[in-house]
């Protein structure tokens, strides 16, 4: 097994290799960067659309399975497609402003850090030695998918293995000053 | 970031915001990127690189990776996707390395400020820490299995 490596061969001084490795990094990040930007771009402008909102309720039921209540929806979905550093704008808030009960901050956080950024995450690998953008979309669908699936499985499983009541509050609710 | 009063903003607004984000992300891939090429080209000549992978070879070869494959994984773990990305795009990989490495730091990766801001929402981010490691190793191992056939 060996990297198909794509280094630029044949540089003759240090100056030289420095500038090509620069210019093909530069380039790397032109590329992703011409998918990553309109993708971001679109997910804020559609975000607070009505129809986002209608699937917030339609996935309400399934949500309180994995233990969280309407109020995660917001965070959850800046979460899984933002990421949890941009997405932290909206969840450290929420969770401040106790919207949402210790529990249900456990059982985001343990969906999230499984599964997030599934628009950026996944196309920054998906899209290395691809050939066409098919290609890309199936292997971003399989990264996010398999992520999603386990963050279902696990929170779900966490939820089960607490009980329906959700489990006792093990942590002393509001530690924070 | 401004916080939005109860009514939704307009679509002006959401662009703008849209733009200021993905700009500010094409920003930080470009900053990452630009270095990381830099300094695995200057590693790669010194031989560096190849000498990591022989050291991280056997444990790399749990995963069914070359040795080097440790430098992306230890990069995403440490720093955050993009460097682990731009690292990878330098090395050049096959599409059944390209998905095992895309799920093991899928599963865990910019640990450090991103246990800080689940610590900071108030979660239990030590238990999450470990469990996304523990995650990583087991998914980076089934996915190897089942992507990358060893052929020797």
């Amino acid at each position: 097994m060996t990297w198909l490596g794509e280094a630029p061969a044949g540089a003759q001084s240090i100056g030289q290799a420095v500038l090509g490795a620069a210019l093909s990094g530069a380039w790397f990040s032109l590329k992703v960067a011409a998918v990553l930007l309109p993708a971001l771009v679109l997910y804020d402008l559609l975000a607070p659309s009505r129809t986002f909102t209608r699937w917030g309720r339609v996935i309400a039921p399934w949500l309180s399975r994995l233990g969280m209540s309407p109020p995660c929806t917001v965070p959850l979905a800046a979460g899984l497609f933002l990421g949890i550093i941009y997405g932290a704008g909206v969840i450290i808030p929420i969770a401040e402003e106790k919207k949402i009960g210790p529990d249900e901050v456990h059982s985001l956080g343990l969906f999230l850090c499984t599964c997030h950024a599934v628009i950026e995450d996944t196309f920054l690998f998906a899209w290395i030695g691809a050939r066409n953008p098919l290609e890309i979309a199936g292997r971003m669908l399989v990264l996010a998918g398999v992520r999603l699936a386990l963050a279902v499985a696990v929170t779900a499983g966490r939820r089960l293995w607490l009980g329906p009541a959700g489990g006792p509050p093990r942590v002393a609710p509001a530690i924070r000053a | 970031m401004d916080t939005p009063p109860g009514a939704p903003p307009s679509a002006r607004e959401r662009l703008r915001r849209g733009l200021r984000r993905g700009r500010h992300t094409c920003w930080v891939l470009f900053r990452v990127t630009v270095p990381t090429f830099v300094v695995m080209d200057l590693l790669g000549r010194l031989g560096a690189i190849e000498a990591i992978g022989r050291v991280c070879a056997p444990v790399m070869s749990l995963f069914r990776l070359p040795g080097e494959a440790a430098i992306v994984v230890l990069l995403a773990f440490l720093v955050n996707v993009y460097s682990a990305a731009a690292a990878l795009g330098s090395l050049g990989a096959t599409v059944g390395q390209v998905m095992t490495l895309g799920l093991m730091i899928g599963m865990a990766h910019a640990l450090v400020v991103e246990t800080i801001v689940l610590k900071t929402a108030g979660a239990r981010a030590g238990r999450l820490l470990l469990y996304r490691l523990a995650m990583s190793v087991l998914v980076g191992w089934a996915a190897s299995r089942l992507f990358i056939d060893v052929r020797r």
